[in-house]
């Protein structure tokens, strides 16, 4: 399966969306536009933030979901939010 | 759950409500094989053959111990960390981190080592500053003895390891600061559990005279 890309292969800078594509009448429009801040994440961080989503936002659902302890769970939140700061605000 | 996952880093699946049950009777059963050896915890990081006592005191003195440690690294954890972590995560799996005592428990009971102890203890008692003492014969008790003290010195190791982990994981905290919290709050409980321990005998003999 391909993989939405975030970052570039080559010098690992955050990607930006140039151009996007109508599928159905095939318009296009093309400019620089910057990620929405969950698309920039990685794959794992988005298939966690869904089933956290999903959960209704319970740690305790999530730590059972995905069979490891509540702290574990928490941390992994704690390591999402880190990601979604801006750079300035990041430890 | 790998098994150097399970030795090492258990808390990584267990917490909470459970790793609180399983910790309390790991404390129960090492206080429980203890007594019939004589064998106190007497400390977080003690162990030590004392004075023959009620069942109870050899278990109460491991509830002293997990409860002086988890309740003081509850204040430093926080102090320190930046995250709403859950009470019960940390008393839980420190609790749980006191397991690898009843190893010792068990390790401790093996033929030969009180003997060896006692005798090794009669060969101190009334030495005078600068006698050399007369070391009981290295028999096959001695090497049990020492083979014994080595495991103490791995599972006390490795019981701290688990403090360590069990600090780090539930509050969300590392780095040197962390360690170095981590340490001073060690000290700290091992003073408070001694404290304790030696008031909890006072009043025994209090009650006993």
């Amino acid at each position: 399966m391909k993989r939405f890309p975030v970052t570039c292969p080559s010098c690992e800078q955050q990607l930006q969306v140039k151009r996007l594509t109508c599928d159905r009448c095939g318009t296009e429009v093309e400019g620089i536009y910057p990620l929405p801040q969950l698309a920039a994440l990685s794959a794992e961080d988005q298939a966690f933030i869904c089933e956290f989503v999903k959960t209704s936002g319970s740690l305790k659902e999530m730590a059972a979901l995905l069979k490891v302890s509540y702290p574990t769970v928490r941390n992994r939140l704690d390591e999402v939010i880190a990601r979604l700061q801006p750079p300035s605000a990041q430890p | 759950m790998k098994t150097t996952q399970l030795l090492f880093s258990p808390f990584h699946r267990i917490a909470g409500g459970g790793a609180l049950v399983s910790g309390m009777v790991g404390i129960g059963l090492a206080g429980l094989i203890g007594s019939a050896q004589g064998l106190h915890f007497d400390g977080v990081l003690d162990v030590h053959v004392g004075k023959k006592a009620p069942g109870w005191v050899f278990v109460v003195e491991g509830f002293i111990s997990w409860l002086s440690l988890a309740l003081l690294l509850l204040v430093a954890g926080r102090l320190l960390s930046k995250t709403a972590f859950r009470s019960i995560d940390l008393l839980g799996t420190q609790a749980l981190a006191r397991w690898p005592m009843v190893l010792t428990a068990l390790a401790c009971s093996a033929p030969g080592f009180h003997r060896y102890s006692h005798a090794l203890m009669q060969s101190l008692v009334g030495l005078k500053p600068g006698q050399v003492p007369s070391m009981p014969a290295f028999g096959a008790d001695g090497i049990v003895f020492g083979l014994v003290t080595l495991l103490i010195l791995a599972c006390t190791g490795w019981m701290v390891l688990l403090m360590w982990k069990s600090f780090s994981h539930c509050c969300n905290v590392r780095g040197g600061k962390a360690v170095g919290l981590f340490i001073i709050t060690l000290l700290l409980a091992e003073a408070l559990s001694k404290l304790l321990i030696g008031r909890l005998f006072l009043l025994l003999e209090t009650a006993a005279s």
